[in-house]
Parts: C-alpha cells; structure tokens; sequence
C-alpha cells in the first residue's frame, strides 16, 4: 500500500496549483482594475488555503512566506493598502515567488532564498503603521494551541480585546457615522475543531471588519472528567460595529466561509446604536436565542451561501486513468457498434425493420457518447495562457524592456496532454518574441513605435483543429541576417534564391540562432528547432508570417486531442496498417509511377524532379512478402513520405484502403519501442493495426546528408 | 470468456510482487493449471486477470518468433506470446479449445497462449517441490515450483521470468 500521507501530499500539490491558478487569476483582475472585494477575497483565500496546507506539512519556507504574502493581503482587504499598480506587480512578482516555494517544497527542496524585499518591505509598512494588525505577526505562525481558561468568557474577550483598544483610536470617525451593529451568533457543531477550524481565527477575521465583542454560552459544557477537548461545546454571541458603513450580511458570512458546514450561524442586523459604553462593559449573560426561532434564519441564510457556491464551482477531480479507461470502452462500443451494423447488412435485414431502426438510433447515441467522453479530456487553455502571463513577465524582468501582454480566446478547448505538452514550446516562443521580437523602449520610440511592447497570445478553433498564435509587434525577422548566417553554416546553397517564406523556415533548422551574443535568455542551446520538434509530435504544424519592422506571428495548428488521428489504412502482406496522414506528401499508383533500378536491388522512384528511394513496406516491416516484385497489380500503390530529419522517400504497399480517423492505442507498458510502430489502433471489425512510424523504416545508413535538410524543412509545411 | 480474477488493486500489487520473489508459492498456493504443447502447467492465480478465447493476433515487426502479436483486449492492446515457443518447444497447433490466458505483472499486461485450461488447485506448501537445475538454459528458469497431480507433473511457472525481461519483444535476450 501506498504511504496515505504521501497521496494526501501529493492531493495537496495538486490542490495548490490550482490555488496558485486562482491566485494568479484574481491579482491579474486586480491589475486590470478589477478591484472589489470578492477578487480580493479569493486572492486572500488562495494564500490562506497554501498556508494552511503548508503547516500540516510542516513546510517552513512556504508558510513563513504565504504568512507574509497574507499580511499583505490582509492590509488590501481591509483597506489599509491601495491596489496600486506598483502593490499589485509587488504581488504577482510574489505570487510567482510563492508558486516557486509549492515546486521546491514538492521536490523536496529547501531554497534559501531570503524572503523578497519589496513584500516584506509591504508586510512590514503594514505592520507598523496598523498596530490593530499586531497579533497577525510572526508570533502567530506557530499555530500554537490556545489554552483553555476555565472562564472562557474572560479568556476570549480578553484575547481580541486587547488589540481592539488600539483600533478605536483610528477607528473612531467611522465608528461615529455610523448607528447600527450587527450580530452574530455562531452555534458550532462539535466536528468543527475535527475540520481544522478554530473560533479564535475566525474571531480574529471578524475583527479586520470593525469591533467585535464576544460573549460565550457555556451552558452547554459537559462536567470536566466528560469533557472531549476535540469537541467544542460553546455558543458565541458577537455584536460587530464595523469600520466601513456599507458591511453587508454577505461579506460577514464570508467569513465563516470555511465553517460553513460546520455550524449554525445567524447574521442579524440591529439599528439601535450602541454606546461605546456597553461594548465596552463585561456583558451580561444572555441566552443564546432559541432554536427554534433561528433555525429558519440560519436556513435561509446557509441556502443561499450553498447555491452561490455551487455556480462558482461545478467541477470535479477525476483520475485521468478512470477516463482513459472510459475512452477505450467508448472506442470498443463503437467498434461492436459497427460490427453489428456489418452483421445486420450481410443478414441482409429489411432496412425499415424495428432491428435497423434501433441500430440507427444505437448509432446516433454511440457517436453522441463519443463525443462527449473525447470532451471530458478537453480543458480550455486559460491556465496554460496564465502560465505564459508569468513567463512574460521574467523575460521583460530580464531583457529590461517594457511588454504587455494581450490573451485572447482563453476559452478554447483542447486535450489535457495537448496543453501540458504545449507549455515549453509556449515559453519558448514567448521569450524569443520578447528577446528577439521587441526592440528596447529607445529603440521602440526611435522607430514611432509606443514604448512598450505588445505580446499576443491567441487561440482558436477552426474546424477539427486549434490555432494557437504568439505575435509581437517587434522588428520583425531580418531575413537578410538569416540567410548570411544560413551561408555561413552551409545550410543552404549559396547559388539558391529564397522565396521569404523559406528564410523565416530556417529558423526552424537544428542549432540555428541570429543573436550576435549570448543573453539572459537565449543560448540555453534551445532553438526553434525544438519547438517545432515539438509540435510535430503532437501532429501538429507550424508557420511564421513575419513583416520587417512591423512584428512576427508564429502559429501552431495543432489536432483537437492525442487521441485521434488522421491516417491512411493501407493493406500490404495481408495486414492492415495505418500510416499517418500527416507524413504522407503524395501518392501515386504502382503502374502510373517512373521506377527505375539502382543498385543491388535498389528501386528508386520519380517524385516530382527528383529520384526518391522505394521500400516496400512489408519488407520494411520485417514481414514476409510473397508478392514477386516485379508484378504490378492494379490495387498497388505508391505513397511518398517525409518523416523528420530524412528526405521522402516513396513507400510500396498493395492497396490504400480507406482514409479515415482512428483512435490511437498507446502499446504501453507491455511493449517496448518498436522502431516503425508508433502505436496500434483497432479497425472497425475489432481487429488491431499498427500504426507505422515512417521514420522507423528507412535503415540510417540511406540518411540524406546534413546539408539536405534544408530541402526538408523548407517543403514542410 | 470467463472472468476468474480481478485485477489486482494498484495499491497492493506492489507489495505482492515484492513477497513474490522471496517465496512466491508460500504466500498463495492458489494455482491455475492448464495444458501446453501436452504437459501440465500452472500460474499463480493472483497474477490472471481473465481467459478469453482465441482470435487472430496482428503481427509485431522485428518480433522474436513466440511473439504472436497483439489482439484487442476490449479497446486496449494485448500482446500474445504462444506459450509453447517461449519454452522451447514447437508452435502451438490450432485449435478451438485453444485459450488466451491474460497475465498481469505490475503495470504490464501480457496473454499467453495455450492448449486448454484444465483446473484451479490449492497444493499444500510440502506438495510444492524445487525445481531439479538439470542445465543452464533459460527455459528452466521458467519454471520455478513442481508438483504432481494423479501422477502428472506440472510445473508452476514464473511470471517475471516469462515475460520478456525488457518490455519491448525486439531487445529481448539472445537467444
């Protein structure tokens, strides 16, 4: 059995990623103006909730940090801090900090890194200018127990009395305008203390929006020897005059946003003023209100906090296991689907039997559930595109130049493997955009351009395909500085005229760079080259559209999801394979194409202007052909491919089937690499095809010398 | 098809494997038996997920001979491996009676092929005798345990060992 600990550790990581999203999320809406109290409230959560995981784990570094972070946004939220532009870049710069603790403490490193100075330098003005926000300290991060007095009264009024004393000294004009109080019971259910809620803290939450008094029933409270510390017992009454006129009932339940499950509150408001005199008196005893007349009350009140809720959040977690298991089911019901069309065709059915009306609504329904399985994999790219907005941020950091960043159609769905896969060619195109793209701020004004920069990210959907966009308006490509340093390392003829669009391709050749110098950015020994070998892993292609002076776009077309796949189903030694349609360039028939002898055995074949090898692709796949190749049948075929690093080559097989989409089986754990099988597929009568990998076939010795892959990349498209 | 075992659940599969290389039989002498090129064998009970009926396999390039290729498992892919040639004897000949049993070893998933089942048996842990090394050829480290049923021996085979030691049929061992 796996070590439980461990997979709540890892449920955790998982949860503040998702944190750190929304962290994200709500400081870039503040940035964009967006400033009310809710964007604040769920930026002070997120960081509230990584604290608090963080010290189950005992992770010193990230509490200590999210403590300070929350002191921040704590000052925000009680309006002790304006959201400034320069607060809200001392905030993100924090989150991103904060995001690199959750790594570090997830791989198990400790960084000692001091804790940015320009948060603390923030943490710190807070502190000393609010002393209402003095038990927020550091003396508050070890979580230590509270002791229980025996007199709980005293001990809780005791506690948030103190600092209260220095708040009504600011406090006091506000406390002036405004005549009415409100009141709070809050009846908690024994398991709250179980749930990792304490009162206190949420007392103390209380306290950020005005003056609270307390008072404690403890009529309830068990002898001492029956006494479960873990269960609390204990009724608070809390009258609340607050700093700002306009609280309203929603944002004090906020509060108890945590607890809410957890216990039985009433919020009510009362308009009778009262004195400073009576808060400050030791109160008198009062019952806690019956029951019966709050019950309905706190009803209401928790009905409609639930459903408020429930729009926010209508996810689940799901395990991605149980959904690829879902999708190979799905394929399966769509194969015996199909198998029982075939069966009911050949038993030569009447069409308007019940039998084959039911068949067609069977397969209506099987295709509905197809879809929708294929979209339960499907995540909108806003997180990846947030992911970026950070990116972006570093690079002008580092490049010293001003960039703004404009997303759009973050909306847009696409596989889960697709938009993990798609982070490091992403970030890669974004820092060239930045480093390479954008001129200096002098060199922008100097030019008539505004100052800063402008990095788009886009996506879209068109057709079966997404379109995702990185432009910048920079210099644009200096072609004429690719091709002098194309010539230099031989990559291209020098007697050959380039059309422009094949100069922008060279970027994409292995190792080729313009920058003169080495910068904080480039020289990782990463080009484009690795991009677009990413990219084309994910059966996707990549084009750039540059104009000199005006700005670059780079743009990836990339397959709705991994799973599928466009292919060619060939037959050939009696097995059907699949050969992906994107290797494919052309195909010819046997009997129309020029072959010509060469060698020992050797076919080579006319494509285009120039001869290309032949394989026979049963013999290619190690299978035994008894076909004499010699003789031409009518059926057979030519297809011409080009897979990575190689030059076309011409492909023989028996006959071109069908072209059509297939679901791609993955061999897993239970195959190795099997040099020209990419991955298998199950074809409509259930029996299983390889899916060839070109690439595989050709033996490396027949490899087109290095200079020739200009010829390669250029034709890609 | 007859569903005999579930898969075993992630969590514990590991710890199982572990128990299994220091005394395998002692922990679960629960065996399934089946025949295979006209003799008797049996594999831990535990380590099968199902028996399926035979199809036609699609054939593996660059595969070793008793790598028959893979069959659609319910949407996933099976490899199959003729049980027979992988212990040295001659191909297993066609049959109706002719079986699938579906193996599974940690994350990986194998089917062997076979004659025909035959039973599920509990021998006793003293029933259980150690294999005699007559040589040093692979195929005798297939099997691991003997013991003897109305005078027939079966040999209780070893999943580890049978399953190719790299995933991966082109790179397995010479042989």
């Amino acid at each position: 059995m796996a070590d439980p600990m461990e997979e709540i550790r890892a449920t955790f990581f998982e949860e503040c990623s998702e944190l750190l999203e929304q962290l994200e999320a709500g400081l870039l809406a503040l940035e964009a103006g967006d400033q009310d109290n809710d964007t604040i409230d769920s930026v002070f959560r997120a960081v509230h909730s990584i604290k608090g995981g963080a010290g189950a784990f005992d992770l010193g570094d990230l509490v200590g940090f999210a403590h300070c972070f929350e002191t921040v946004l704590d000052g925000l939220r009680g309006n002790r801090l304006a959201p400034t532009p320069d607060v809200v870049a001392v905030l993100l710069r924090s989150s991103d900090r904060l995001g690199d603790l959750v790594a570090n403490a997830r791989d198990g490193k400790t960084d000692p890194a001091a804790m940015p100075e320009d948060l603390a330098a923030l943490a710190d003005s807070l502190t000393n200018t609010d002393e209402q926000v003095g038990w927020d300290d550091s003396s508050d991060l070890d979580f230590s127990p509270v002791p229980i007095d025996i007199d709980p009264v005293a001990e809780t009024t005791q506690t948030l009395a103190a600092p209260d004393q220095s708040r009504q000294v600011s406090d006091a004009p506000a406390r002036v305008a405004f005549s009415g109080h409100w009141r709070l019971t809050f009846d908690p259910l024994p398991d709250l203390l179980e749930s990792g809620n304490e009162p206190l803290y949420l007392f103390r939450a209380l306290q950020v929006l005005g003056r609270i008094r307390t008072e404690v029933d403890e009529s309830d409270l068990p002898p001492l020897e029956d006494l479960d510390p873990k269960v609390l017992r204990l009724v608070w009454t809390v009258h609340l005059i607050p700093t700002a006129d306009d609280l309203t009932e929603t944002e004090i339940a906020s509060v108890f946003e945590f607890a809410d499950d957890l216990c039985v509150l009433t919020i009510t408001a009362e308009d009778s003023p009262v004195a400073g005199q009576s808060v400050t008196d030791r109160p008198a005893k009062t019952p806690p209100p019956a029951t019966a007349l709050t019950q309905p009350e706190s009803l209401g009140a928790r009905g409609k906090e639930k459903s408020a809720r429930s729009s926010l959040s209508s996810t689940i977690r799901v395990d991605l296991d149980r959904i690829d298991r879902l999708v190979n089911l799905v394929g399966e019901l769509v194969i015996s689907q199909s198998m029982l069309a075939q069966s009911i065709g050949r038993d030569a059915m009447n069409s308007s039997s019940a039998s084959a009306s039911g068949l067609d609504e069977l397969q209506q329904l099987t295709r509905d559930i197809q879809d929708s399985v294929m979209a339960i994999r499907a995540q909108p790219v806003r997180s990846l595109f947030q992911r970026m907005t950070r990116i972006v941020r570093e690079a002008a950091q580092l490049t010293e130049k001003n960039v703004r960043m404009i997303t759009d159609g973050e909306t847009t769905e696409i596989d889960k493997t697709v938009v993990e896969r798609l982070a490091d060619p992403l970030t890669h195109m974004i820092r060239n955009a930045i480093d390479h793209g954008l001129e200096s701020p002098e060199a922008r004004a100097a030019a008539g351009k505004p100052p800063t920069g402008t990095v788009h990210l886009r996506a879209r959907q068109q057709s079966d395909r997404v379109i995702i966009e990185v432009g910048d308006d920079g210099r644009g490509i200096d072609r004429a500085k690719v091709l002098k340093r194309a010539l230099e390392r031989n990559l291209v003829p020098a007697d050959r005229h380039l059309d422009p669009y094949e100069i922008d391709r060279l970027l994409f050749l292995p190792g080729f760079s313009t920058n003169e110098e080495v910068s904080a950015l480039s020289g990782r020994g990463v080009g484009m080259d690795v991009v677009h070998r990413a990219i084309r892993d994910l059966n996707g292609t990549i084009a750039i559209s540059s104009t000199e002076g005006v700005g670059c776009t780079i743009s990836i077309s990339l397959p709705l999801t991994l799973a599928i796949l466009d292919g060619m189903i060939v037959r050939t030694a009696r097995q059907r394979m699949v050969i992906p349609l994107s290797a494919i360039i052309e195909t010819q028939t046997v009997t129309a194409a020029r072959i010509e002898p060469m060698g020992a055995g050797q076919l080579v074949v006319k494509l285009q202007d120039r001869f290309v090898p032949l394989i026979d692709l049963a013999e290619g796949m190690g299978f035994s052909t008894d076909r004499d190749s010699a003789e031409v049948d009518d059926d057979s075929a030519l297809l011409f491919v080009q897979p990575e690093d190689m030059g076309p080559f011409a492909l023989r097989v028996d006959a071109i089937e069908a072209q059509r989409q297939v679901v791609i089986k993955g061999l897993g754990d239970s195959f190795g690499r099997i040099p020209c099988v990419s991955a298998a597929t199950i074809l409509g009568d259930g029996q299983v095809a390889l899916i060839v990998d070109p690439g595989g076939l050709m033996p490396s010795g027949s490899r087109p010398p290095h200079s020739d892959r200009f010829h390669q990349e250029v034709r890609m498209q | 098809m007859t569903e005999l075992a579930q898969e075993t659940s992630q969590g514990s599969a590991p710890a199982r494997i572990a128990d299994q290389t220091k005394d395998p039989i002692a922990t679960s002498a629960e065996l399934l038996t089946f025949q295979c090129g006209g003799r008797g064998y049996a594999v831990d009970i535990m380590t099968v997920r199902e028996i399926r009926s035979w199809s036609q396999p699609t054939p593996l390039p660059h595969a070793p001979p008793y790598m028959l290729g893979m069959v659609n498992l319910r949407g996933s892919v099976l490899p199959v491996m003729d049980l027979a040639q992988r212990l040295g004897q001659a191909p297993t000949s066609e049959s109706a009676r002719n079986v699938i049993i579906v193996i599974q070893q940690g994350s990986r998933v194998h089917g062997l092929l076979v004659d025909a089942v035959s039973d599920i048996v509990h021998p006793s842990v003293d029933q259980l005798q150690d294999v005699p090394r007559v040589g040093v050829e692979a195929t005798d480290a297939m099997a691991e345990k003997l013991f003897v049923v109305d005078d027939d021996m079966i040999q209780v085979l070893s999943v580890d060992n049978l399953l190719p030691l790299r995933p991966g049929m082109s790179e397995d061992l010479p042989r």
